[in-house]
This record gives C-alpha cells, sequence and structure tokens, in this order.
C-alpha cells in the first residue's frame, strides 16, 4: 500500500464538504430562525437593563469618535507628509455560516461560499469586533475556516500599543496564547493584538482580541469576536493588502523612520 | 405452507427503500450535529448522534447497518468534520463490529439493558477517539471534553431512540 497523499485528503474534504454544503445552507435556515426568535425573546426579558447598558456605552462611544475623528485627521496629515500612497480599502465578501462541525479536536467552520464567489485559500476570516481566523480549504461552493482557537492556527500579531511581535497560538480552548515573545517585552492586561501581516497572508492591522490573562509566562488572549455565535462572516481578499510597495516608498520616509 | 403475500413491484420497490431508513438516518444525524446552532462551546458538546444510530442499527438490525456502511458513515463524518481521516471511520466499524456480536445477549431484551450497555460503549468511544488523536498530533488535549461529551451522548440515548430510532425500527420490513 502507498502512502496516502495529503492533497488528495484535502480534496476528500473539500468535495464532501461542496457536496454537501447546498443541503447544509438550506437546513442552516430554520435554525437560524429559531436562534433569532430565542434571542428576541431573551432580549425582550431584560430590555431596560439592556437599554441603560446600551445608553452608557453610546455616550462612551460618542467620546470615542471624537478621539477617532481628530487621529484620522492627524493621520491623514501624516500620511500626506510621508507621500505614502493613500491604502486601498480591502476586499471584503459576507458569506453565511453553514455548518460549525462538532467533536472534540477540530476548531473549524464551513461557509457557504467557495472559489465561485472569489474567496481563496488564506484569506483572513473576521466577524464583527475581530479576526476569527482563516480559510485553509478552499471548494467550489464551500469553503473551510479554521478558528484562531484551533491546535494548528498560528498567526503572528502585534501588540498594538508596545509594537511587540508574537505569534498567537491556539490549543483548543476558548483562549488562544501568545508565543515567541522577546524577553523583554512587557505585557499587560487589556492590551490589544492586531495582525502583524508579516505572513503575506494576512493584511495587517485586522484586530485580533486582548490580552486576558498574563499568568506564570502564559499569556491568554480573549478574541475580540464571539467565536460561540457566529452567523456570518467577513473574508478579507489578500489582494489588495499592502498601501507600501516598495517602488512607492520615498526615501525620506526612511530617513524619518531612522532619526524621528 | 402459507401462500406468500402478493407482492407487486411497487410494493417490493417501496420495502426495499425502507431498508435504506438506517442508512439515511445515519447521514441525517451526521449533518445535523455540524449545523450551527449557536450554544455555546457547541462544538465540544454536540451529541455524538451517529455513534448512537450506529451502535443500534448493528443491534436490532445487523443486516442494514453492514461493516461498509459503518466505514463509509464515519469516514463521511471525518470529512465533514476536518477531523483526521479514518478516526471516526475506525471507531464506528469497532462499535458495528462488537454490537454485531451482542445482539444475541441484548436484542429482544428490555430497552433499559440495550441503555446500560451503551454506557461502556460510548465511553471506550470517546477513549479510543482521544487516544488515536493524541498519538497522531502527539498532543494530549484535555480528556474533559470527549467524556462531557461522551456522558451528554449516553443520557440522550433514550431519547434519540423514543423519538428517532426506534419508530423507524417498526416501519422496517422484517428480516429475511
Amino acid at each position: 500500500m502507498g502512502r496516502i497523499d495529503p492533497a488528495m485528503m484535502d480534496r476528500a474534504r473539500t468535495e464532501t464538504a461542496d457536496a454537501v454544503a447546498p443541503v447544509l445552507a438550506v437546513v442552516q435556515q430554520p435554525v437560524a430562525k429559531v436562534r433569532e426568535l430565542v434571542d428576541i425573546a431573551q432580549g425582550n426579558l431584560d430590555l431596560a437593563k439592556e437599554n441603560a447598558r446600551l445608553r452608557e456605552e453610546n455616550a462612551n462611544l460618542m467620546q470615542w469618535r471624537a478621539a477617532a475623528l481628530k487621529l484620522e485627521a492627524q493621520s491623514s496629515v501624516l500620511h500626506n507628509l510621508l507621500k505614502l500612497p493613500p491604502g486601498t480599502p480591502p476586499v471584503v465578501r459576507t458569506e453565511p455560516v453553514i455548518a460549525e462541525p462538532g467533536g472534540v479536536y477540530v476548531r473549524s467552520l464551513l461557509v457557504g461560499g467557495g472559489a465561485h464567489d472569489g474567496l481563496g485559500k488564506g484569506q483572513a476570516a473576521m466577524a464583527g469586533a475581530g479576526l476569527i481566523g482563516r480559510i485553509t480549504e478552499i471548494g467550489a461552493w464551500s469553503a473551510r475556516v479554521l478558528l484562531i482557537t484551533d491546535l494548528n492556527s498560528r498567526i503572528p500579531v502585534i501588540l498594538e500599543t508596545t509594537r511587540t511581535h508574537a505569534i498567537l497560538a491556539g490549543d483548543n480552548t476558548p483562549q488562544p496564547y501568545l508565543m515567541y515573545l522577546p524577553k523583554a517585552a512587557t505585557v499587560n492586561v487589556g492590551d490589544r493584538l492586531v495582525t502583524a501581516g508579516h505572513d503575506g497572508v494576512f493584511p495587517t492591522g485586522l484586530a485580533v482580541g486582548r490580552v486576558s490573562s498574563v499568568a506564570g509566562g502564559e499569556i491568554r488572549v480573549e478574541p475580540l469576536a464571539d467565536l460561540d455565535r457566529l452567523e456570518y462572516v467577513e473574508l478579507v481578499d489578500n489582494v489588495a493588502q499592502s498601501t507600501l510597495t516598495p517602488e512607492a516608498a520615498p526615501a525620506e520616509a526612511h530617513g524619518f523612520f531612522e532619526n524621528p | 405452507m402459507v401462500a406468500a403475500p402478493r407482492t407487486t413491484p411497487f410494493h417490493r420497490l417501496e420495502q426495499n427503500l425502507r431498508k435504506l431508513l438506517p442508512l439515511m438516518i445515519s447521514i441525517v444525524f451526521a449533518i445535523v450535529v455540524v449545523l450551527p446552532v449557536g450554544l455555546p462551546q457547541w462544538g465540544i458538546l454536540a451529541p455524538p448522534l451517529l455513534l448512537i444510530s450506529i451502535f443500534y442499527w448493528s443491534l436490532v438490525r445487523p443486516d442494514l447497518m453492514p461493516p461498509t456502511a459503518a466505514f463509509l458513515l464515519g469516514l463521511f463524518q471525518d470529512l465533514l468534520t476536518g477531523a483526521p481521516l479514518g478516526l471516526g471511520a475506525l471507531v464506528m466499524v469497532l462499535v458495528q463490529w462488537i454490537m454485531r456480536g451482542q445482539r444475541r445477549y441484548l436484542a429482544n431484551r428490555p430497552f433499559f439493558l440495550m441503555w446500560a450497555s451503551f454506557g461502556p460503549v460510548v465511553f471506550s468511544a470517546a477513549v479510543i477517539d482521544w487516544l488515536l488523536y493524541a498519538l497522531f498530533t502527539l498532543h494530549a488535549l484535555p480528556i474533559l471534553g470527549a467524556l462531557t461529551r461522551m456522558v451528554l451522548g449516553f443520557v440522550l440515548f433514550p431519547v434519540v431512540a423514543w423519538v428517532v430510532l426506534i419508530p423507524a425500527h417498526r416501519t422496517l420490513p422484517p428480516e429475511s
């Protein structure tokens, strides 16, 4: 007997997912409806409390908005000074989650779009607030997203404030951990993480999560997206990722970074 | 000698289609488990419906759940969930093989006997699954997830049996 070809196994998986995708897409609709009704029923129960919380959050967000507008203006002025080309917004597609495979070992999703919808292997998957994973297998009509909590997920990230690089590694628990941090790095609970983009697969600067615990050299990260309740995911095309192409990087820019 | 009941081609077709019921139920179960129901930790807790189905049919109608069917169903589940290919298939074939041998002790006995014997089966399945995965990936995952799933499967067994499996069993044509 010869060895089993991993590529053939991948193909078998995507072919199966493709074959089942239409069934799943149909069956998933009543399930989603029931979910929605349960959500509404739950929402009605503590409407007053929810309102109070939202009012407070809204007030808070208005302040953040003002801060963001100010920073955006400042950033565009600085971009002009550096002669950076304006960033092209990434191409984003939204696809429904059609299956959340059970099992103890794999953290992945099937989404109801594939190569025919312009999706490709390696694209980043986002849900609302943050990154949830990337496409690892692509069929014609379906794609498998490996979640950042999976044992095999390794994603280069940067700590947003200190710009320290690290690898975000999953271990099948709800909270992935940080690997390969420089020894001198200081990490505090609450620090935000964004994608580094050094792998050439992900766009840079996608929000991922925040540090939830630093204990005994183990740094755990709470994903920003709620991985337990995913209905739709946004898939970010990595073609239009780079805002800084080599020929567009002006010489002054280098000088600026070396001698601030 | 009793005269054979009159059979029309349509009748025979219907009887043969009914014989596919165990297989169809198993396929539906394998798909139901992966639906996104939006419950926290569903991925870990999803009950092993396919295991329940294969366990039941190999016990009451092994002629309609041959080893090949158990193997293909396990493979289908592996392909769907993205688990290491063959892991589920192996477990399902083992369950089919063991339960087939237990038939003379458990068939036509009170239901709770069957339920009680599902305990060790689902427990062994969880342990084998966990052990093989550990060998395969060189990663010892917390076994708690596998055990929780097994307990849930055990508790749900009578519900699945009474709601789906036993009514389906009644509609099957008798074993030839």
